[in-house]
């Protein structure tokens, strides 16, 4: 039999370990959901690539405005029909110094995006910055804005 | 019964339609106010109000700035500006996360009496903490 002090002090013992595991398990979820965001972004830019239009529905939001650093914005079904279409066709899209903020179901993703693409058969070569807001929804990140900034 | 039914159905669409447009004009409120603050009072203190702790704010020529930075270079701004107008205000919400745009217009005149016609597009991306929308990032764009 143990004393009642030695339950009592099992019991507090128990209680900073269940702390402890509320903390680690919250902070690796955030990890998470950090990857998960990273690998939305890249699988994102891949299906523009591929004109994957099933990928593009699930990775937006039903109101998504892109913006285009012209002041051309595109809603969901513009940027994907564009892409069937043919009206756009990307052939590159490099990006690099990813910067991201996520306030649990928000995030701001910025970048230097360097995009290739064929309109109307002329090559076109940008040089941009981007800000792209995603937000988390049934444990998935959908794209709700972006807007590109010419350097 | 079925005339209950739809009274009760349309009352609750009546509460989430409310709700969305009570969410839109706070916004549209926190763009004009965050606008009135950096081009009109230079209100550090409303900026304060305003912006989330981690908020990144970009200028139209790509320069990056934390909370600390954008306030500081708020109230410390020389610049004088006119016929400041912020045009075609848009706003979409999804559930605790609010995209704005809108068109700046005006003239900004620099202390060096340098004066420079503005035209920018500005995105921001807004979060609702605590019942109080909070600006999380904040884009300009040079536009003709």
């Amino acid at each position: 039999m143990m004393s009642a002090e030695a339950v009592q002090r099992l019991i507090i013992n128990m209680k900073f370990f269940l702390i402890i595991l509320l903390f680690v398990c919250a902070g690796s979820s955030a990890q998470q959901k950090n990857k998960k965001l990273q690998t939305a972004v890249g699988n994102f830019y891949s299906a523009l690539l591929d004109k994957d239009t099933a990928v593009l529905k699930l990775l937006t939001d039903d109101k998504l405005v892109y913006g285009h650093s012209n002041g051309w914005n595109q809603g969901k079904t513009e940027l994907i029909n564009d892409l069937f279409n043919g009206k756009l066709t990307y052939s590159s899209i490099k990006q690099s110094n990813e910067e991201i903020v996520v306030d649990k179901n928000t995030a701001c993703v910025r970048g230097k995006i360097d995009v290739t693409v064929v309109m109307s058969a002329t090559k076109l070569n940008f040089n941009l910055y981007s800000l792209m807001v995603w937000i988390y929804k049934k444990g998935s990140w959908k794209l709700l804005s972006r807007q590109g900034i010419k350097l | 019964m079925k005339k209950l039914f739809i009274l009760i159905c349309s009352a609750f669409l009546f509460v989430a339609a409310n709700a969305q447009t009570k969410n839109e004009k706070a916004v549209t409120e926190n763009v004009l106010a965050f606008h009135k603050a950096v081009f009109i009072s230079k209100d550090s203190l409303a900026l304060e109000q305003l912006s989330a702790d981690e908020v990144t704010y970009g200028h139209s020529k790509g320069k990056l700035e934390n909370r600390k930075q954008m306030i500081d270079a708020v109230s410390k701004n020389t610049s004088v500006y006119s016929n400041i107008e912020a045009k075609n205000i848009t706003v979409i919400i999804n559930g605790k996360t609010a995209v704005t745009r809108y068109w700046l217009t005006g003239i900004e005149t620099k202390k060096d009496g340098k004066v420079t016609k503005l035209s920018l597009n500005i995105i921001q991306a807004w979060v609702k903490k605590a019942k109080h929308w909070k600006m999380m990032g904040r884009q300009a764009v040079a536009v003709d």
